[in-house]
């Protein structure tokens, strides 16, 4: 069994400690940047409507608030990529062919997530007048919150 | 004509070897939760990682996976 090398049982450890907090990391901040994407761009549309019974300077609010900590977890994102790069050891145990997986049902997701979105709102013009300035803030904000959200949700364990 | 399943005894074999998850993880190079999703049998590994977690538990690929029911 020339391969297995009993030495490294910590090593492997404290790497699969490491790999899972990096995990959780990018578990985290991709639903907070879903999140606060959908409450910076849905809001504007939301606001049109008038639903919630919320004023236009409490919306305003909401999107004040949620742009930082959109950028604020985009940020986080790139720091960890970057972080990432310097441990291929780490990156090898996070990045691996089931990542690759999920990252394409996450696609795949977001696309007919989109595309029942989509087809929605055209059903609806059939019954009412649709705003522009509603649907396409809404439809923007599901097409990129979906594939953070299903990513986050795959991504778990 | 029967469902053809893939099966493994990955874990069988992890054991034997006094292996953990996180130590066939770190030597195939890939996260525990792969390992872990191999073993019970949700996720089915590419051709490539088969024969890595081969070579590096020192067997045969057809040692850990086989193919159950089918009709020849």
């Amino acid at each position: 069994m020339g391969y297995i090398s009993k030495a490294t049982d910590v090593d492997n450890e404290k790497r699969i400690e490491q790999a899972e907090r990096q995990r959780l990391w990018r578990r985290l901040l991709l639903a907070i940047n879903g999140v606060a994407y959908f409450a910076w761009i849905g809001s504007q549309g939301l606001n049109q409507t008038g639903l919630l019974g919320w004023s236009p300077q409490e919306w305003s609010l909401i999107q004040t608030l949620s742009w930082p900590i959109w950028a604020i977890s985009l940020g986080g994102v790139f720091v960890q990529m970057a972080w990432l790069r310097r441990n291929r050891q780490v990156t090898r145990l996070i990045d691996d062919e089931r990542t690759a997986h999920v990252t394409r049902y996450a696609y795949q997701g977001g696309y007919w997530g989109l595309l029942l979105a989509v087809a929605a709102v055209y059903a609806a013009t059939f019954f009412t007048q649709v705003d522009a300035r509603v649907v396409l803030p809404l439809l923007l904000a599901t097409g990129v919150t979906l594939n953070s959200f299903i990513y986050a949700w795959l991504y778990r364990g | 004509m029967h469902e053809v399943r893939l099966k493994n005894r990955l874990k069988d074999i992890r054991s034997a070897r006094n292996l953990t998850q996180a130590d066939l993880a770190v030597m195939a190079g890939v996260s525990r939760k792969t390992i872990n999703t191999i073993e019970n049998e949700v996720f089915v590994p590419s051709t490539l990682l088969a024969l890595k977690l081969a070579e590096v538990l020192d067997c045969r690929v057809e040692d850990i996976f086989y193919l159950e029911g089918g009709s020849r």
